[in-house]
């Protein structure tokens, strides 16, 4: 256990090491997290679309006065101010090679043997039965995103983790049910490590595609593989227990995404692409609007 | 008769006429009775065009444009019914209640093809939905029964809800009634696009112009059709309503449903206003000569005038619109005039002639009256015509029926009546009343002895209606033109103001193909080009529920924890949604290709101060504002059409008033062969038009497409007056003209102007406003024209002119 623990704080701070490295265009590192004011000095010369695009919020000046917009649509790519082009290197993709490859690996695995599976799961246990088990999986997340919300300083959220934890595994047996948020109102405080690392400004660092667990970035894949190890049913239970539940817990977070899967890789022009831009252009966002806004 | 020089060329015309019309007079009755046999096979395909769209102008760019965007994105037809709890809690079970049961009950009609409500639509808590699985229809109240607070939670400020099926101070809710298309008329109408749009680009050729004639034809029938089954279909709604009365109001409203209201209005308005002018008419004629003959030819004259030209329409398939529904009571009333001036000529002769034989007393009548009675009738009909040049489609049509009524009114009181007279027995005529006689003698006397108090006294009380002029304006809309009191106008308010507006426009931008994303259908450059339209067009305070893709974004970042949704997401959200669902949600929003974002609002009519013309111009500009280039974006549908026409209201009066005094200036010099008479004649009139616009102005009513002809209109009929009194003033002996002309042309022109402002003063009990003005000001301008010509005209004619025999002598 303690082992464990051990390792994967030394693995976590490598990789985090790596992932505050610029090793692509300086633009693209820092930028999202530290320049979030919307500033206006900086947005004059971009119009009020393009800095939508880019996450901001504009102002325009109708007949009716001034109007404040919120995006609701971005891509938050970053704009010269001059010329309102969209830099090059928008997508942080060093890795392409590497990822091409294990994407279409991904691919074929998903395609014969997590998709089928999947189904079968879902073929094999009604929605209420998944849904419980969905349930529980969540709950015996919860220590780990406790530990994550306090290390973010995120004390309250801290309590709510502590909180469902302890509510759902006594009265809702063992997580299967979820009377905390039923009748406690206490929703979830979900945090991974890549939240809180990205709360202290950690870069989120290229592309990553994993072998079969998928798309992140370096700091995302840092979450992954440490959590893997800090893994709540890796402490409560011994392998091989271990490696069966977090099967059926993969498994489980699957079947619904399966088919989300496969419908818009039938559909991309490029489904690397695709799949990559989303996930980049989602982490970014969540970067800048997780922040507390200036 | 005394013949005079300046009219000798058209005296011996008139006899000769006279003679003639008198010994063909079998003959000519023969002809008519075959002619209104021939008219009694075309009447029943006689038919009321009564749409609204009538009231627009069809031909032209913005038309073309609004139904091709109608075509691209489709939007459902439906209407709104607002359910406003008499407690005032719209979420409660009871509400919930008889929205069931409405919905079940609207449902059951047939071509009603869905209906929404608070209770149908999916509602959502959070965006996990949109991505996952799940299956987004079964999050109703249907099928999961929420809680009334749950569903006041999940309803406030709702992006795509508020305004549309609760309003904002959630003391009502709505129910959205959609209805199927007809297939065939929607096949028929985009053959009939495919061949106008040609027009946008080059004239259309021949061939394409009768390919067009037919199309329209084959349409016209599935249009009245529709027309009629929606009708039904409100008054099946409004059925339904009463049955929740107890424990709600409710309110029908929505674009089409102001419409069909004018439809109904106007078809009502038709028979009964037809039928009570031939009483009014009939009631005045017995009153006036106290004699049935008098009261029963004249009735069947105007009523031969009416039928041929019902049947002349026909055969032409001319058909009546909103604005010419009222032509049948017009020509009743013209008709009718023409003939009170031959009926005084008539009964003045038979007076004083009583010897005479019938025969003898109608070629006396004609030798005088069939000159004036032919002019008084062209200048009506040149009145009209000049609408032909007002450059509006509706009123250029109404002009046109109008001229081909007048023609026919000519010839039925010209050749008919004298013809059906000569059958009567020469009978002792009653005189008229004296009180009458006796007030136009002291009118007479007044104008003899001080002509010039009299002519300053009149010129200075209209020029007190002059100021008006200044303060004409157009602002109007389809709800002002329901009475404030009535129960249509509360209704269509309520929805106007709580459920966001009534007249729509539609913002439809083409966006940049450069700015696209092979992967992507929308970028969020694209995307956010809209947005910023989108958060210009709701800025104003006259636009109602304002809806595009932005509502549904707007709900996703609501959802997804206020964190704004990539271009990615969005687009993965669009691929994975099915087809149908699709096109459902977004198809009346999105067009793919060509790439067009549609940003549709309704226009709250109802706003306080709203200045529609300003509204447009800062649209535009902050449009352009915004970064949209004018190629880039198009502003269609209802509001637009329906402001074009309001901008040209100002600009076709001026050229229909304009058009209308050189045309009878033209005619005037024409017919009295004088610069000096034709002057003289026509400042009473030109006194009199003014006039009746200053009056408009004063009184703050909005110019529309009925009210901009009441001026030429007025003109037409007043100058028939003028007419006839300068006519007898000149062919009177010398000394005794005025005198003369007060006792022979007095009595019929005050008769004829009674009988023509009781008529239209009729329309001033309508429901529909722009008739009840129309009505009431053309009658305004009648007895205006009548005090004009009975002080002013003698007066200038005795300082001025000297009657023609005294030249002579």
């Amino acid at each position: 256990m303690t082992s464990n623990t051990t390792l994967s704080l030394i693995l976590l701070l490598l990789l985090s090491g790596c992932a505050s490295q610029p090793q692509t265009p300086p633009e693209d590192t820092p930028a999202p997290i530290t320049s979030q004011s919307t500033d206006d000095s900086a947005n004059a010369e971009l119009t009020a679309s393009e800095q939508l695009s880019s996450g901001k919020t504009a102002t325009i000046e109708t007949s009716q006065g001034k109007i404040e917009i919120e995006p609701t649509v971005v891509d938050m790519a970053e704009r010269a101010p001059a010329t309102g082009e969209e830099q090059a290197q928008q997508y942080n993709d060093p890795l392409e090679g590497w990822n091409r490859g294990t994407f279409a690996f991904n691919h074929f695995t998903y395609t014969y043997a997590l998709i089928p599976l999947a189904k079968g799961y879902e073929y094999i246990t009604p929605a209420p039965v998944r849904d419980k088990i969905g349930n529980a999986f969540s709950n015996i997340r919860e220590p780990l995103s406790m530990l994550n919300n306090l290390a973010a300083g995120e004390l309250k959220d801290a309590g709510t983790n502590l909180g469902r934890f302890l509510i759902n595994t006594t009265i809702g047996i063992l997580g299967l049910f979820d009377p905390a948020t039923a009748w406690f109102d206490l929703p979830e405080a979900k945090q991974s490590i890549a939240d809180t690392l990205a709360g202290y400004g950690v870069a989120p660092g290229p592309y990553l595609v994993l072998p079969i667990l998928g798309q992140n970035n370096v700091r995302g894949s840092t979450s992954v593989v440490s959590e893997y190890l800090l893994d709540p049913i890796g402490q409560v239970t011994n392998p091989p227990d271990t490696y069966y539940l977090q099967g059926v817990d993969a498994v489980d977070s699957f079947s619904d995404r399966a088919r989300v899967y496969e419908e818009l890789y039938r559909q991309a022009e490029d489904p690397y692409l695709y799949f990559r831009n989303q996930f980049l252009q989602g982490v970014k966002r969540d970067d800048h609007f997780s922040q507390p806004q200036q | 008769m005394t013949t005079s020089a300046s009219h000798s060329s058209n005296t011996p015309v008139s006899n000769w006429l006279a003679q003639r019309i008198l010994q063909l007079r079998i003959a000519i009755l023969l002809l008519f009775a075959v002619l209104l046999a021939a008219a009694a096979v075309f009447v029943p395909q006689f038919r009321i065009d009564a749409s609204a769209d009538t009231l627009l102008v069809k031909n032209n760019a913005l038309y073309i444009k609004t139904q091709q965007a109608n075509q691209r994105f489709s939007p459902d037809e439906f209407i709104l019914v607002a359910y406003k709890p008499r407690n005032g809690e719209i979420f409660s079970n009871t509400t919930f209640t008889d929205l069931t049961w409405l919905r079940e009950q609207y449902l059951a009609l047939s071509r009603v093809q869905s209906v929404t409500s608070i209770l149908t639509v999916p509602l959502l808590s959070d965006a996990s939905v949109l991505t996952s699985d799940a299956d987004v229809t079964e999050l109703t109240w249907q099928k999961q029964q929420f809680s009334p607070q749950q569903m006041q939670q999940m309803l406030s400020d709702h992006p795509i809800f508020t305004d549309l099926l609760i309003n904002k101070a959630q003391t009502a809710t709505a129910l959205q009634i959609v209805f199927k298309p007809d297939p065939e008329l929607s096949a028929l109408e985009q053959e009939i696009l495919a061949v106008q749009q040609n027009s946008l680009q080059r004239p259309l050729t021949a061939d394409e112009e009768q390919q067009l004639e037919q199309l329209q034809q084959q349409a016209a029938p599935l249009r009245q059709a529709l027309v009629k089954q929606r009708q039904q279909e409100l008054q099946q709604i409004s059925h339904i309503n009463q049955q929740v009365a107890q424990q709600a109001e409710t309110f029908t409203g929505g674009a089409y449903v102001v419409a069909q209201h004018l439809v109904d209005i106007i078809s009502s308005d038709l028979t009964v206003f037809g039928s009570a002018i031939t009483g009014i008419i009939a009631v005045l004629l017995l009153l006036l000569y106290r004699s049935i003959r008098w009261v029963l030819f004249p009735l069947l004259a105007c009523a031969a005038s009416v039928w041929l030209t019902l049947g002349l329409f026909a055969v032409l398939d001319i058909r009546a619109t909103v604005i010419s529904a009222n032509f049948i009571a017009l020509q009743l009333i013209l008709t009718l005039a023409v003939m009170i001036h031959l009926i005084a000529t008539y009964r003045e002769v038979a007076r004083n002639n009583p010897d005479h034989s019938q025969q003898q007393r109608i070629i006396s009548t004609l030798q005088q009256k069939l000159a004036p009675c032919f002019y008084a009738t062209i200048t009506t009909s040149v009145g009209f015509g000049s609408l032909i040049f007002s450059g509006i489609q509706p009123v250029v049509a109404f002009g046109f029926m109008m001229l081909i009524a007048m023609l026919i009114t000519m010839s039925v009181s010209l050749l008919l009546f004298p013809a059906l007279l000569s059958l009567l027995k020469a009978n002792t005529e009653t005189d008229d009343f004296a009180f009458i006689t006796a007030g136009l003698q002291a009118t007479r006397r007044l104008v003899e002895r001080a002509p010039w108090a009299c002519i300053v006294m009149v010129l200075l009380l209209f020029s007190l209606l002059l100021p008006g002029l200044m303060r004409l304006n157009v602002e109007n809309s389809f709800i002002n033109y329901f009475a404030s009191d009535t129960q249509m106008y509360q209704e269509l308010r309520f929805i106007d103001q709580e459920f966001g507006g009534s007249t729509p426009l539609d913002i439809v931008i083409n966006l940049q193909p450069e700015d696209s994303d092979s992967n992507l259908l929308l970028s969020a450059k694209q995307f956010n080009q809209l947005h910023v339209a989108h958060a210009a067009v709701a800025a104003f305070a006259a636009s109602g529920n304002v809806t595009s893709l932005v509502n549904f974004t707007t709900l996703a970042r609501q959802l997804n924890d206020d964190k704004p949704l990539t271009e990615y997401e969005l687009n993965s959200i669009y691929r994975l949604l099915d087809e149908k669902v699709a096109s459902q949600l977004v198809g009346a929003y999105l067009s793919d290709k060509p790439l067009q974002a549609r940003i549709s609002t309704r226009i709250q009519d109802t706003t306080a101060g709203l200045d529609r013309e300003q509204l447009m111009q800062q649209l535009n500009q902050d449009l352009q504002s915004v970064g949209l280039t004018p190629q880039q974006y198009s502003l269609t549908n209802l509001f637009v059409l329906y402001q074009d026409i309001l901008s040209r209201l100002f600009d076709s009066q001026i050229k229909t008033l304009g058009l209308v005094y050189l045309a009878m200036a033209i005619l005037l010099l024409l017919i009295f062969r004088s610069v000096k008479i034709a002057v003289i004649a026509l400042i009473p009139n030109v006194c009199t038009t003014l006039g009746i616009l200053g009056l408009i102005g004063w009184l703050g009513i909005p110019l529309d497409i009925m009210t901009i002809t009441i001026a030429a209109i007025a003109m037409g009929i007043a100058v028939d007056d003028t007419i006839h009194f300068v006519h007898n003033y000149l062919k009177a002996p010398r000394g005794q003209a005025l005198q003369n002309s007060f006792a022979h042309t007095g009595i019929a022109m005050l008769f004829t102007s009674t009988v023509i402002a009781a008529g239209f003063a009729i329309f001033g009990f309508s429901s529909f406003l722009p008739s009840v003005y129309f009505g009431l000001l053309t009658a305004a301008a009648m007895l205006m024209a009548l005090a004009a010509d009975l002080t002013i005209l003698p007066a200038l004619l005795s300082r001025f002119v000297q009657p023609a025999a005294s030249e002579k002598a």
